[in-house]
């Protein structure tokens, strides 16, 4: 069975400071969506909310028709995974792991195993003489291996290394195909992650700026590499996002799609025409001013 | 999506994860208890019977578990998808459950510690001075610290059952006290934390002088005329139970989790 995230005009402030402004959004596919935002831009503050950490000022968020705060049907069905601190976790990894197989329903123990082995956690040390990584490592295992039917990652990569991180992302895909749900992950690490989703959220100072496929969304803008003077004349009237030179080449991220006319156009002048990449496309939206 | 009732399941949960850390604590108990024996013996020194040394350390005992209970258990049990309303029922549970294993354990091995004292004919002296002592005639302020020092005592060897009955009533309220002080640390933070723990206070000075009436015990002066049934300071006792379970569930009923 699909759930059905939907949230309407969903605000939550803080004494005056506004963390969320009417956000409306619907989420009614087993795929992964990228939540992408900036620092304090409210990403956490709308996962937490989904999972029940706290509520809304006002509006409504539900999940297949019901409100998931203190809704014991719901907030089994939802694994918030986030950079959690455990300097005082005494107890090793086999009897945390334990401990998330009694309360979640879906939890695949050997998975778990295989991926304690992948990340090559102790099974018996203690949990607070993990470095930061580690923790890290362990969180991802939870939150994989408790199969929830809506599974959220916020920033749990934070002190992995590289190698670990990309451990992460290959089981989050293996997974992902062979137990499909709802996988949200919110991040600004956007170039190394852009492959993964299916779909992007944009959330701008509380607001959400756009919610598109990864697909139509990188054809938005393109990149045109070539000559300096050509690529200078060609964009002119367009809207620039980033721009590069490396001797008398340049290359230049612009927004919107091109037409045909101008197509053939760069063809004439030279020019390559490729696709732009969702970071770009990110901190252009997400500039301040915007 | 329906899931069956979960609070059970925390429940049992809390409780064993409480009932070995209070091994813990018996057995530490228990050493001390061995090396005052030996003390006795071989100087002279006065001690308590088991149960009583375990009566006096087992109140702080449940007031820092207590206090445990909001800052530990409750973010755990909702980052594993349980509800707060099932977390408060399974703690409260557990902890009822916890008030009464403890004295039963106390108790038994109290009375295997007397059985080999007269077995081996051991000559230790007990302390004569415990469960008799009252504050300072008049003087409110010493008296409150002298209920959280000193509570209404009944000796195991005179009536066992009230004896582990007091005992349990009694580390029961210590752990809903901490609970709230807790709750109310996590939930508005240090000042209003610091109002739980006068109303702690409060509560726990309220039971002891409905305990101490009701036991025929020494009490204030302001209360010294006042007699009550036993059931009656017991029914008060629930009141009071109720009362401070029901603050607890106010203040973590829509708690926002710390993360």
């Amino acid at each position: 069975m699909t759930l059905t995230i939907e949230a309407t005009d969903l605000s939550l402030t803080y004494g005056n400071q506004h963390a969320l402004r009417k956000v409306a959004f619907r989420l009614s596919d087993k795929k992964i969506y990228g939540f992408l935002g900036r620092n304090g831009a409210g990403k956490t503050s709308l996962l937490s909310i989904l999972a029940s950490f706290r509520e809304q000022t006002s509006g409504s968020l539900t999940i297949n028709g019901e409100a998931p705060f203190e809704n014991p049907n719901v907030m089994q069905q939802v694994a918030f995974i986030y950079s959690k601190d455990y300097k005082e976790e005494s107890d090793n990894i086999k009897e945390i792991l334990e401990g998330v197989e009694r309360y979640r329903p879906h939890f695949d123990k050997e998975y778990a195993q295989h991926l304690t082995q992948k990340f090559h956690l102790p099974l018996n040390k203690k949990v607070k003489e993990f470095s930061k990584g580690m923790q890290s490592a362990l969180n991802v295992t939870m939150g994989l291996a408790c199969r929830a039917p809506i599974t959220i990652f916020d920033e749990a990569y934070l002190g992995m290394d590289a190698p670990t991180r990309e451990i992460f992302y290959q089981e989050l895909l293996e997974d992902q195909a062979k137990h499909p749900r709802i996988i949200i992950i919110s991040t600004h690490l956007v170039s190394e992650m852009d492959y993964l989703f299916e779909e992007v959220l944009i959330l701008h100072k509380g607001s959400l700026v756009l919610q598109e496929e990864y697909e139509s969304l990188i054809s938005k803008g393109v990149s045109i590499t070539g000559a300096a003077n050509e690529v200078d004349e060609f964009v002119q009237s367009m809207k620039l996002l980033n721009v590069q030179q490396l001797g008398n080449t340049k290359s230049v991220m612009v927004y919107g799609e091109l037409t045909d006319l101008e197509r053939k156009n760069a063809q004439k002048r030279g020019l390559e025409v490729g696709p732009i990449s969702l970071q770009d496309l990110f901190i252009h939206l997400t500039e301040e001013g915007n | 999506m329906n899931q069956k009732t979960i609070y059970p399941k925390v429940a049992t949960d809390l409780f064993w994860v409480q009932f070995f850390w209070a091994l813990g604590f018996l057995g530490v108990l228990l050493i001390v208890q061995i090396i005052k024996a030996i003390l006795s013996i071989t100087k002279g020194i006065e001690m308590n019977d088991y149960f009583d040394a375990v009566f006096i350390a087992a109140n702080i005992f449940m007031l820092v578990i207590g206090i445990i209970s909001s800052y530990g258990f409750l973010p755990y049990y909702v980052r594993n998808g349980v509800t707060r309303k099932d977390y408060f029922k399974g703690s409260t549970i557990a902890s009822v459950g916890l008030s009464i294993t403890i004295p039963i354990i106390a108790s038994i091995i109290s009375v295997i510690q007397v059985f080999i004292v007269n077995v081996i004919n051991l000559s230790i002296l007990k302390d004569s001075s415990f469960g008799n002592a009252t504050g300072d005639e008049g003087n409110i302020v010493a008296e409150i610290i002298l209920s959280i020092i000193f509570t209404p005592f009944v000796d195991l060897q005179s009536n066992w059952l009230l004896a582990i009955f007091v005992f349990a009533l009694n580390i029961f309220i210590y752990y809903l006290v901490g609970w709230l002080i807790g709750s109310g640390f996590y939930r508005f933070g240090v000042l209003f934390g610091l109002f739980c723990i006068i109303l702690a206070f409060l509560v726990i000075y309220v039971e002891d002088l409905l305990l101490s009436i009701a036991l025929d015990l020494p009490v204030h002066d302001m209360f010294a005329s006042v007699q009550l049934p036993i059931y009656v300071a017991v029914i008060g006792i629930f009141v009071l139970a109720s009362l401070t379970l029901w603050m607890i569930r106010q203040l973590t009923k829509r708690v926002a989790i710390k993360m």
